[in-house]
């Protein structure tokens, strides 16, 4: 490769001055927005860099909707900074508020709002037509992003007579045709079913690597969220809880909040003690009477014992085995127990697990499984077991 | 792709722009407030002695408390009559299996539409006493001397209590389709007859709607105009309504005692409304939810053709007056029967081309009407998309300020119009009456365009601004195409309106801007029964098209948002 670009030297440029590079698509600075007294956003700050993908992840009600309409000026904020392109389009302090439609940035909705009087090309030719690109233009541009999404021969077909699946991708087209450099996609596969899910995130992805476009995407979906971007925010009360690449989020959650909202169902609370073991930031839990759980500090703040804490752990990090055979390896707890219930879910098997006052979640491979009053044995590594400050 | 992007423009705006909410608010006070507040002014300041003084005077007056009696009586019994045709017929429509109720549904909303003048035109020629069908026909029964007067306080109230049915029977009929049927269920599984179901849980449940559709109906009877203009003047009955349209027509015209009674009987409609809109906070009965479902119709068995029977009784006794006035106006005399000999078309052929003031009634309508409506629905259209799709400052008060004429009754809205217009060039025009109407209706208009807008998902118009268009190019081709048929809906309802006003047009014409009502109670003095009864019939005509144009309107938007 590098030879080919060495026997083209007329495709460098010419050297002229340029504006300085625009190193993020958008950036927000302490962004806060208030309906009447209940803040929605408090003080949000985050950028992404040109041409990633990040993901506000959040129960509803957590201000993740919110931000992303403040970024599409669909809201207007009531305090803080959000430039685009390095431009601001809102500055509370300056009394700047870009309209929406000056934005240039593609936004594709939750109920998709495809406009049901217009056709399948009138929906997605819509931007261009406002834009006063000539119809043959249009024409051609509408069916090269019908082609790219899969709805080529639909260009006259009644938008109202479309399926959830091609009004999602209508609704895409219509988002991508006027080659915006950000998109914001407002949880866009939450009315798909499953399968036509795991295919629209293929396809996205895809999309996105081809077009290059930055993507900002608000989902309640944690699967979603860790397969489709680079940063993950998760939000919680209109504030920042943790932000972070995907996989690093997910294995460090920074807080209880955190590790409940990504799956962690093993969550308890107890006495705190520090000790050292295995690592410098060990605290053992005291989860029931007689219980006590190993697991590594992982608040923000300084680790501190005799304090109430919180300790986390995902059912599938546990091991299940019959409980005559402890398995002899170091670094873990050791938990017996009764299985109290047991569901078959194909792949794999859900149990609930009691082990003294404590039910614990747990999942075992299909073979061998157990059944309901069972004794068994769990264990779980030090390290997969997150202790938390309770504040 | 990004390599062809165009640079982002930059055109930071100033956060709150005040024109537009400006502009709205300084026509509403010319249109809305200043009329009413030139009522005050005028109670206030030209009253002679003080305001105390003269309203005491005003209110001491035998003839001013006969006319208070008098209304409160005829709305009271109004209100009666209504309430029950209203409950029992939504109630059969809605919960029974009663035969042909698909037909009967629109058939008992038909006197919404139509015009209570004609209506009071064909009682009167049907209960005139000696060639009245009505009379002959009691007469008939029950021998000489059983002749129903129709110029007295009962008279007026049947006719009215007839023409507002539609208003209780639409009002419960939406709360009881709305109504969880669950609620019913619950209560026949727990050993209630369908009787007692409909008394001890159905009408509870709707009492809200019912209690304050009963509200709307007695205020408008207590200020309707035209009813006790037509049937009371004949028999010496005034109400308050006729009285303030004397004091100001009868000479020497006395504006002081028209101002006082018009505040108090706008003070008296505000709190009741009031009361209305309170009883009804937070319920909105026309919700249409995305549930198809179908209550099950309760199995009346046999008692289900009773139930028919009631409800042909209201269509008869809606349906065979407006009969009568159309034998009445084919004919060349009445003589108290159709005769074929006597066959004509010389009375339409009067009002159509020979009779000037039906003709100029006619003219004048279909202008004011027609303009009133396209203006009115402009205007209503940008009221509800300022409110429901900006985020402006001070839109909760145009809300306020648009739905307050709903409290002030046409005679006196009327009588603010003229006193606050008299002396600028619009009195005297055909315009002064359009805008009186305008105003008069406007929250007819706002609150049906506010609920089609409601009903356009926001996400619409937002993926339009999204796509690059502005907050206008967004209404226009998106918003407004997706309402277009409740726009066209809502103008013929308000033509329809339009056409048959009488309150606010007998306070404002003028010779030479007669519009069709005012016409028709003006022919009514110095022409037969047929004459009016030919025009009435026109009108009526006129009426009926609009409505069947509603229907198919709604049934066309209904199997619209059925195939979505």
């Amino acid at each position: 490769m590098a030879t080919a670009l060495k026997e083209k030297p007329s495709v460098k440029p010419v050297p002229k001055p340029e504006p300085a590079p625009v190193e993020y698509a958008v950036r927000l600075e302490n962004v806060g927005k208030t309906f009447g007294t209940a803040a929605a956003v408090k003080d949000v700050s985050f950028s992404v860099p040109v041409g990633q993908t990040l993901t506000l992840l959040g129960p509803s009600g957590c201000g993740k909707t919110t931000t992303l309409r403040c970024i599409a000026g669909l809201e207007t904020p009531t305090a803080g900074l959000i430039s685009v392109a390095g431009r601001p389009v809102y500055d509370a302090a300056a009394g700047i508020a870009v309209e929406p439609e000056k934005r240039q940035i593609g936004m594709v909705f939750q109920s998709y709002a495809i406009w049901p009087h217009m056709t399948v090309g009138g929906n997605v030719g819509f931007p261009l037509e406002i834009q006063r690109v000539s119809r043959a233009e249009t024409r051609d541009r509408v069916e090269k992003i019908l082609d790219l999404v899969g709805l080529g021969n639909l260009y006259d077909r009644s938008a109202s007579q479309l399926s959830g699946g091609q009004q999602q991708r209508v609704a895409l087209a219509r988002a991508l045709v006027f080659e915006p450099r950000l998109v914001l996609f407002d949880e866009p596969l939450s009315n798909l079913d499953a399968n036509l899910r795991d295919r629209m995130r293929t396809e996205l992805q895809a999309l996105q690597a081809r077009l290059g476009f930055t993507a900002i995407y608000v989902t309640h979906d944690q699967q979603e969220a860790l397969s489709l971007s680079d940063t993950v925010i998760v939000m919680k009360d209109g504030s920042i809880e943790q932000s972070g690449a995907p996989k690093e989020v997910f294995q460090n959650p920074a807080t209880a909040f955190t590790a409940k909202f990504l799956g962690y169902s093993n969550i308890f609370t107890g006495e705190g003690v520090l000790n050292s073991r295995p690592a410098e930031n060990g605290v053992t839990v005291q989860a029931a009477d007689g219980i006590a759980l190993q697991g590594l500090w992982r608040s923000r703040e300084q680790a501190r014992g005799g304090v109430p804490a919180t300790i986390a752990f995902r059912a599938d990090a546990l091991t299940i085995g019959p409980a005559g055979k402890p398995p002899l390896v170091g670094g873990v707890n050791l938990l017996v127990g009764t299985v109290e219930h047991a569901s078959f879910l194909g792949t794999c098997v859900d149990y609930t697990v009691a082990v003294g006052d404590l039910r614990i979640k747990a999942v075992g491979p299909v073979d061998p499984s157990f059944i309901q009053g069972d004794e068994v044995c769990l264990t779980i590594r030090h390290e997969d077991c997150h202790v938390f400050g309770t504040a | 792709m990004t390599a062809v992007a165009s640079p982002l423009p930059h055109s930071p705006r100033p956060i709150a722009h005040w024109g537009v909410i400006a502009a709205i608010y300084a026509v509403l006070a010319v249109t809305v407030i200043y009329p009413i507040c030139t009522i005050f002014a005028e109670s206030f300041l030209r009253a002679e002695g003080g305001f105390l003084h003269a309203f005491t005077e005003v209110f001491s007056d035998r003839d001013v408390l006969d006319a208070l009696g008098n209304t409160v009586l005829t709305s009271l019994i109004s209100v009666l009559i209504a309430a029950v045709l209203g409950v029992t017929l939504a109630w059969l429509v809605a919960r029974t299996d009663m035969p042909f109720k698909r037909v009967l549904d629109p058939l008992n909303m038909i006197p919404f539409y139509l015009s209570s003048v004609v209506g009071a035109l064909s009682w009167q020629i049907i209960s005139s006493p000696k060639t009245g069908l009505l009379n002959q026909l009691l007469v008939h029964l029950f021998g000489p001397g059983a002749v129903l007067s129709i110029y007295s306080v009962g008279g007026i109230a049947l006719v009215l209590g007839l023409f507002y049915t539609p208003y209780v029977y639409l009002f419960t009929l939406g709360s009881l389709q709305s109504m969880d049927p669950s609620l019913e269920e619950a209560s026949r599984m727990s050993g209630a007859s369908i009787l007692k179901t409909a008394l001890r849980v159905t009408l509870p449940l709707s009492a809200p709607a019912i209690l304050s559709a009963c509200l709307l109906v007695f205020v408008t009877c207590a200020g309707i105009f035209g009813v006790p203009m037509v049937l009371g003047i004949p028999g010496q009955v005034n109400t308050l309504s006729t009285l303030i349209f004397r004091s100001v027509n009868d000479y020497p015209a006395d504006y002081a005692t028209a101002a006082i009674l018009s505040l108090s009987l706008f003070v008296f409609t505000a709190v009741l409304i009031g009361l209305q809109v309170w009883l009804l906070r937070g319920k909105a009965f026309t919700t249409v939810t995305g549930k198809g479902y179908r209550p099950a119709a309760l199995k009346l068995g046999p008692w289900r053709w009773a139930g028919f029977a009631v409800n042909m009784v209201y269509i008869v006794l809606i349906m065979a007056p407006f009969l009568a006035l159309l034998m009445v106006s084919l004919q060349d005399a009445w003589t108290g029967g159709f005769e074929w000999s006597r066959l004509t078309l010389a009375n339409y052929h009067k009002v159509l081309f020979v009779e000037d003031t039906a003709k100029r009634g006619l003219y004048n309508s279909m202008i004011i009407s027609t303009v009133g409506a396209t203006l009115g629905v402009a205007v209503c259209v940008v009221i509800a998309l300022v409110v429901n799709r900006t985020k402006l400052p001070g839109r909760p008060g145009v809300s306020v300020l648009s739905t307050m004429p709903v409290a002030v009754p046409g005679i006196v809205l009327g009588v603010g119009f003229l006193m606050a217009f008299v002396g600028t060039p619009l009195y005297g025009t055909i315009w002064l009456i359009m805008l009186a109407y305008i105003v008069h209706y406007l929250p007819t208009g706002v609150r049906n365009i506010d609920s089609l807008v409601q009903a356009v998902s926001r996400e619409l118009d937002e993926s339009a601004r999204m796509s690059g268009a502005t907050w206008r190019q967004a209404m226009r081709r998106i918003v407004v195409p997706l309402i277009a048929p409740g726009l066209i809906s809502t103008w013929l309802l308000l033509f329809v309106t339009f056409i048959r006003e009488v309150s606010a047009s007998m306070m404002l014409f003028t010779f030479g801007t007669e519009t069709m009502s005012i016409a028709l109670i003006r022919i009514m003095e110095y022409e037969p029964y047929g004459v009016s009864g030919a025009f009435g019939v026109l009108q009526t005509l006129l009426l009926l098209t609009c409505v069947v144009l509603i229907r198919m309107l709604s049934n066309f938007g209904l199997s619209a948002r059925a195939s979505k």
